[in-house]
């Protein structure tokens, strides 16, 4: 035993390090344990409130309500106004043969964008708000201008969103005009594709992209894109799309979180 | 504990929390293309090139899992990767490198971080582990290798063997 323990003392560096590669495997591979949870929680939680009290300074005097107020409201038109759009041409090519319903039944909940993801492998930002108990994850988030992504993480009144440029987003979309229904990936450097267009359909620039509703996390009808350049490539079958969002990821201080309600939930 | 391991952890308390507040308030501010540097991992060399391998492996597993537990990745992917790398860093002064072969070792420590990474991220994302290679591992490591010039330059201080 004697000669173990000092086995063990002379190669303690390397020991250690056998100890804490394997605890790192061990932790790995029990990704939805209570420990790894607790410690997102947590971490989640400290990082955010630091971050809130740094992006807090600006909203002051009232101003913010009363804007949260006035963007929430906006927020409402500008769906409905998406879906009236979207109605329309629905009408005109069915020529009022079907009747469709078009009442958003969510929720909609507004959230203050704090920061930027707190990790570095989710391209994202950091969300509060003070319903936090209402929101639960995968739900789609959106501004007035269209579809900014989905909620992928929560702790408290924290939560980050992962928007549309990260990697592994993907998004299930229909092109307005023609009703083509499509991938929507980026590459993960800051380029969006609409994927899974074959090359026999006709693309126009600026063909408008809309959420198709054919997804468990996305409602359908939300403004997501315009088509800025297509490129039918003969040794493959589908078209190379480039698309540009609608939402300026650059510029986003409040979002809304929409919660469908679990009866209407697709 | 004695004083020099009472300063390893307030170095990894002070140098290392700040670093990982910094890498996520000011890394998106300054990412080009995707391409970010690891404000972490520049901790983490200075901690286990002061304080020797058994500092600079327990620090890069502490500051790993807390990078971790903020990321929606297996919890353990940077303690792994770092842990390794504190371990390798607490080698540099027994192998006496000076000058370009301090900063070429160092270079090599963050490219073997980024590489360790990027191999367990292949399977928790659609990209292949080549275009990971030249898309993120290279780049992230030069942009580090860049951040750790400056920061032997403003924090290098902190870590000389005479405090």
């Amino acid at each position: 035993m004697k000669e173990f323990i000092n086995y063990l003392t002379r190669f303690r560096e390397s020991f250690l390090l056998f100890i804490l590669v394997i605890i790192s495997f061990a932790l790995m591979t029990t990704s939805d344990s209570a420990i790894k949870k607790g410690l997102e929680a947590s971490n989640l939680y400290i990082i955010a409130s630091i971050q809130k009290s740094i992006t807090s300074i600006g909203g002051y005097f009232g101003l913010y309500e009363e804007n949260i107020a006035l963007k929430l409201e906006n927020t409402y038109l500008s769906y409905e106004n998406y879906t009236l759009q979207d109605a329309l041409l629905e009408n005109i090519r069915l020529k009022k043969l079907l009747q469709f319903k078009y009442e958003l039944d969510a929720e909609i909940i507004p959230a203050k964008v704090i920061g930027f993801s707190p990790t570095d492998v989710v391209t994202g930002v950091l969300l509060s708000t003070e319903d936090y108990k209402k929101i639960s994850l995968n739900s789609a988030v959106i501004t007035t201008d269209g579809l900014v992504g989905k909620i992928v993480k929560m702790a408290g009144q924290y939560a980050v969103c992962q928007i549309l440029y990260d990697a592994n987003s993907r998004v299930s979309v229909r092109i307005q005009r023609n009703r083509e229904l499509g991938i929507l990936a980026s590459d993960g450097n800051n380029a969006l594709y609409l994927k899974n267009i074959p090359n026999t359909i006709k693309i126009v620039q600026g063909d408008v992209l809309f959420t198709s509703g054919f997804s468990q996390i996305y409602p359908p009808n939300i403004k997501v894109g315009v088509i800025t350049s297509a490129k039918i490539n003969e040794e493959r079958l589908f078209q190379d799309i480039q698309v540009s969002p609608s939402v300026n990821f650059n510029s986003l201080e409040e979002v809304f979180i929409i919660q469908v309600h679990e009866s209407n939930e697709q | 504990m004695n004083s020099d391991s009472k300063y390893a952890v307030i170095l990894t308390a002070v140098f290392g929390i700040s670093a990982v507040i910094l890498q996520l308030t000011l890394t998106p501010l300054i990412e080009i293309n995707g391409w970010h540097p690891d404000f972490v991992i520049v901790i983490i060399l200075f901690l286990g090139k002061r304080f020797e391998s058994i500092s600079g492996s327990l620090a890069g597993f502490f500051l790993g899992i807390i990078q971790d537990s903020l990321s929606p990745l297996p919890l353990g992917i940077s303690a792994l990767s770092k842990s390794i790398i504190g371990y390798a860093a607490g080698k540099t002064e027994r192998f006496r490198f000076e000058g370009i072969l301090y900063y070429l070792w160092f270079l090599f420590l963050i490219f073997l971080n980024e590489l360790i990474f990027y191999f367990f991220f292949q399977f928790k994302t659609t990209l292949s582990f080549d275009t990971l290679l030249f898309s993120r591992v290279f780049p992230n490591t030069l942009y580090t290798t860049l951040i750790l010039f400056f920061a032997v330059n403003f924090i290098g201080k902190y870590f000389n063997e005479d405090n």
